[in-house]
């Protein structure tokens, strides 16, 4: 791990008291968010460290000289100078995005990352170049967007990462405000621009789209998620008349698209024929197996509309089955303004549950899956909705920061209203007033959260407003960091938390050439099977890199993998051991 | 307690008005007011502002200043500050369930609060069912499920024919997989309410659970329709709303009597909205239907024009509302006595949509009444009253039918028709004239009498008022 720098007093009582820290932080964690760090100084931790501590005393002792998460934004020497964001136009586009993409673009083993730039406010028409920050060995980055022809020009708002060709490397789609783009990867660390060529055309709002294989026919097809129709000649008041920024109740919905890659570099609008025909106002999208019936479905989260669940027939359409499932609205029944949605087994019971953000004074929700073919909204009894109600979410993601085994959640926040200023916020008079904090929570293991923004260091404490958020272990250290995309800017999180010797493993899926996106990969161990996804679609406007990522927390052995890929073939793998990057191959493993 | 808080009230503000040396800018002091005020445009909304903290300036020592302090704040979402209001309320009088009542409403946002309040304000008076119901959601809220229930339940012993309680115990059985107890309480809310998003929604999940796909579709099929007052009514709250003062409220208020068609109340709050360069065609569209409803019909026509200019720099101004408007403006032009500008718009309509029942029924009644087209009249009717009301269709399109037939001189087919007509809309004075009519024709005035006496129990006041008092009299001096 680079540059990771931990208090000695805190290395001592790491190693004398690991058993018991892991009680603390690993199961039942006690930290108190009400307590101030401030109030121990470095002087009361040198001294109390001379006699036993309390349970107490010790975690607030660790979470003062360890934060989880540490900015690494300016080390990694990203070219985006902050420049102050201009203050805003109430234009609702300049809001909404955009997106960032953590994936490996020119395979050289670490993960670059794509940011999607939006033009200022008030200067819709400007150009504004996506970056692709490529990872240079020391760590550090450097902004090849140009050079690489990935500097797409447009409204950006999000980006969808895979490989279309199945070609070994990765292509990019990118979503606008406007036109979206599609890049085709020449493998040499340069980009073709291929839109047209493969077929995709027409000015929409596009916001977040996802790669997957729906048809089982080996290559990976698309949907994109569609905002609304947006009239820049309607202007929103508050209650109060003021002006503000329209909310989409404001606007029509529209529908989304499905492409079907024809395998020969294009792909056919299939939107109607699918029967992707309701309409939303969608942001997030989310393509797993929801039903449990080995075919991959969609989850659109749409804006203050129903969300979809497009259930995938297996005949090349899709019903949308939300309202039945229970996943159209929270559980009140209403329909809430759905922004970021992830994926995950976060109860360990084998089965997809689902999350995602929303505005404040809503809760976000959790929709828990249960063994009777719906789901159940949670928030409430997660302890996540006691927590969240004072935040305008967007980008999020089920990830186990600490490798202890199950899936935590992070989530980044920023509102779409004015409020009351946060402390901390500083990104100008204007925007202070949308700036938020963002979350992180720990799952206990049964999908029960406990709310510990306090300890994730810089990732919580930098109140502004964002948007996307991805995943990857960018500095290659087995454990998962995070990439947020805000209104103006990125910034990189170094995942730093203490994971006590927790043991990990990562697994690549691979069909062919081709990461297997859709694949659903378990680890067996003596105790317990835990599942995670090829995924890298989820949250908002964003693409996570393309493994599995397994904490393990003590356990040393894993007794097999099992892969469900998406064409529905199962396989079994013997693992090669932990705290390793798998990569496995379909068909080299015993059928299922 | 009490008198010590109006003692300090008095420091703070009413000495101001004993000796009248201080301004009003300074007796204002200590009222709270939002910080963001000054931002604030809408001189409407300052001027309630300032008179709601005048009245508090002058009367400190009155819960009711206070409280109205209070509802401008809370309407216009000024949250903290209402609150503030609303606890200075209670303290003056801390026997009044309202000012709790408001206050829970004040801070619902968050419920852990919220609920700590509800529970206060129902010490004082557990009478009030929307209390109840409030105070049950904040308590889900906050997670403490286990009494829940029991407020929903005491909801429904106070108000029987609410479905929220109902819906609420049914979305918690749900929520703990009880099934057949969540559709028991489901069913019962859709009996006093099927037409409930929320209700069938919930019925939607339950049915998959157990097993039963179909009426799992049949019920998410339903759901799709949002309900139009998802709500319960709450006279105390609705003191609230009419503290609005800002184009949101007046536009709200402006849709609710709309919808309710209480079109007098609707074209006055919507006439306010309308006067401040208002661009949305919808709410012209509102305003000019609303004025067509109190027989103002050339100011309808007038706002319905706006409506259709407005439209076309309206980006995602939808079919369906086009075709309104055009047919409000051929109805609004047919009031106000110019029938032949009526013409154009139905054909526009139907142009704009050839399969628009609507638009054929109301283009083959104008040829009938007004063009002379009959042959064309007879088609459009013709086509539909084809259609039934599983497609779209209304049996209005039969009385167009029936009387296009009277016009033509076809006087059994119109019989026939306006009979059927008669049966499926009961209420109606003009199916009632119509079937006179073609009693008439086919000279059977006893009938004929009856049916134009029943259109005239029916309405005084409808259209053809006039035509069918003029043939009774007609038929009565034979």
């Amino acid at each position: 791990m680079r540059n990771k720098i931990i208090l000695l007093s805190t290395a001592l009582y790491v190693f004398f008291f690991a058993s018991l820290i892991h009680d603390v932080i690993g199961r039942t964690p006690p930290i108190s968010i009400n307590v101030s760090v401030t109030q121990i100084t470095p002087e009361m931790q040198f001294n109390d460290a001379a006699k036993p501590l309390s349970d107490d005393n010790l975690s607030r002792l660790i979470n003062l000289s360890a934060p989880y998460f540490t900015e690494i934004t300016s080390e990694s020497q990203f070219s985006d100078a902050p420049d102050p964001l201009p203050d805003g136009t109430y234009s609702l586009p300049e809001i909404m995005g955009g997106g960032v993409s953590v994936f490996d673009y020119d395979g050289d083993g670490d993960l670059d990352l794509l940011q999607i730039v939006c033009p200022p406010p008030g200067k819709p028409a400007r150009p504004a170049p996506n970056r692709l920050y490529r990872q240079l060995p020391d760590g550090t980055y450097r902004n090849v967007a140009s050079a690489a022809g990935l500097d797409d020009p447009g409204y950006g708002q999000g980006a969808a990462v895979g490989d279309t060709d199945n070609d070994g490397d990765l292509d990019v789609y990118v979503t606008n405000f406007g036109r979206d783009a599609f890049y085709l990867n020449n493998g040499d660390g340069t980009f073709i621009d291929a839109t047209v060529t493969a077929g995709f055309s027409g000015d929409h709002w596009s916001s977040s789209a996802a790669f997957f294989d729906y048809d089982r026919d080996g290559d990976l097809d698309l949907y994109v998620v569609r905002y609304l129709l947006f009239d820049s000649g309607i202007t929103c008041r508050s209650r109060n008349d003021r002006t503000v920024y329209c909310g989409p109740q404001s606007f029509e919905g529209v529908l989304d698209a499905l492409y079907r890659n024809n395998g020969d570099g294009t792909f056919s609008d299939v939107t109607a024929t699918a029967g992707i025909a309701s309409p939303g106002k969608g942001l997030g999208v989310a393509c797993a197996d929801l039903t449990g019936d080995g075919w991959v479905d969609i989850y659109v989260a749409n804006d203050q509309e129903a969300n979809h669940l497009w259930v995938n027939n297996g005949d090349g359409t899709f019903t949308d089955e939300a309202v039945m499932r229970g996943v159209a609205f929270n559980a009140y029944g209403e329909a809430e303004a759905s922004m970021g949605v992830t994926v995950g087994d976060v109860n360990g019971d084998g089965r997809l549950d689902l999350f995602m953000t929303h505005l404040r004074d809503e809760t976000n929700t959790l929709y828990t899956a249960t063994e009777y073919g719906i789901f159940v909204d949670t928030s409430e009894a997660s302890g996540l909705a006691a927590v969240d109600r004072g935040y305008t979410g967007f980008g999020c993601g089920f990830f186990d920061y600490d490798n202890d085994g199950d899936l935590d959640l992070a989530l980044v926040n920023g509102a779409v209203r004015r409020g009351s200023k946060f402390p901390g916020a500083n990104v100008g008079e204007f925007w202070n007033l949308y700036a938020e904090p963002n979350l992180l929570f720990q799952n206990d293991g049964s999908g029960v959260f406990t709310h510990i923004s306090a300890l994730a260091g810089a990732f919580a404490n930098q109140v502004e407003v964002s948007r996307g958020l991805a995943f990857g272990d960018v500095d290659l250290d087995g454990d998962i960091d995070m990439v947020v995309a805000n209104l103006k800017g990125m910034r990189v999180f170094r995942n730093d938390a203490l994971r006590l010797n927790n043991h990990w493993l990562r697994v690549r899926a691979m069909d062919g050439n081709r990461d297997a996106i859709g694949a659903e990969v378990t680890v067996v161990t003596a105790d317990a099977e835990c599942v995670r996804l090829i995924l890298p679609g989820y949250s908002y406007l964003s693409s996570s890199q393309l493994r599995a990522h397994f904490g393990l927390g003590t356990i040393e052995v894993v007794e097999s993998i099992k892969i469900k890929w998406p064409d529905g073939d199962r396989e079994r793998f013997k693992p090669l051991g932990v705290d390793r990057e798998l990569t496995l191959h379909k068909g080299s493993g015993d059928a299922l | 307690m009490k008198r010590i808080f109006l003692v300090i009230l008095s420091v703070c503000i009413g000495i101001a008005r004993v000796d009248g040396a201080i301004s009003q800018s300074n007796a204002l002091e200590g009222i709270p007011a939002p910080r963001d005020l000054a931002l604030v445009s809408n001189k409407r909304l300052v001027h309630a502002v300032d008179s709601a903290r005048s009245t508090v300036a002058y009367n400190p020592g009155s819960a009711a200043a206070w409280g109205r302090l209070g509802h401008v704040y809370l309407a216009h979402e000024w949250r903290a500050e209402a609150a503030g209001c609303y606890r200075n309320a209670a303290q003056i009088e801390p026997d009044a369930f309202r000012w709790l009542y408001y206050l829970g409403r004040a801070v619902d946002n968050d419920p852990v609060k919220a609920a700590d309040v509800y529970a206060q304000a129902i010490e004082l008076d557990s009478t009030y069912a929307p209390a109840h119901i409030h105070y049950a959601n904040a308590l889900r809220s906050s997670g403490k499920l286990k009494i829940t229930g029991r407020h929903f339940e005491r909801a429904s012993e106070l108000a029987p024919r609410n479905p929220f309680s109902e819906l609420r115990l049914g979305q918690l059985a749900l929520s703990a997989k009880q099934f057949e107890k969540a559709r028991d309480h489901l069913q019962r809310a859709l009996a006093l309410n099927p037409k409930q998003s929320e209700v069938h929604a919930a019925l939607a999940q339950v049915y998959l659970a157990l097993g039963d796909k179909e009426s799992s579709r049949r019920h998410a099929q339903a759901a799709q329709i949002p309900t139009k007052y998802n709500e319960m009514p709450d006279p105390l709250y609705e003191e609230v709303e009419k503290a609005g003062v800002s184009k949101f409220w007046f536009t709200r208020r402006g849709r609710r009597y709309f919808m309710a068609k209480d079109f007098d109340r609707a074209a006055e709050e919507l006439a306010v909205v309308v006067s401040e360069d208002e661009k949305n065609p919808l709410i012209w569209y509102l305003y000019g239907v609303s004025l067509l409803g109190i027989e103002r019909a050339n100011e309808a026509v007038a706002a319905l024009e706006r409506a259709l200019s407005a439209s076309r720099g309206y980006d995602h101004q939808n079919e369906n509302d086009l075709l309104k408007i055009y047919n409000s403006l051929a109805i609004a032009h047919g009031r106000s006595g110019n029938p032949e500008l009526a013409g154009p718009y139905l054909q526009k309509a139907l142009a704009l949509n050839p399969a628009s029942i609507r638009a054929m029924n109301n283009l083959a009644f104008y040829y009938a009444e007004n063009d002379g087209n009959l042959d064309e009249a007879l088609n459009l009717a013709r086509e539909a009253a084809k259609v039934g009301p599983e497609d779209g269709g209304h049996p209005m399109s039969l009385d167009t039918l029936g009387w296009v037939y009277f016009k033509r001189g076809n006087y059994s087919a119109a019989l026939k028709t306006l009979t059927l007509a008669a049966k499926l809309l009961p209420d109606s004075p003009t199916v009632y004239y119509h079937l006179g009519m073609a009693y008439f024709g086919n000279r059977d005035n006893r009938n004929a009498l009856k049916a134009f006496k029943i259109a005239l129990k029916l309405s005084s006041n409808f259209p053809e008022a006039d035509e069918t008092i003029a043939m009774i009299r007609e038929i009565e001096a034979q």
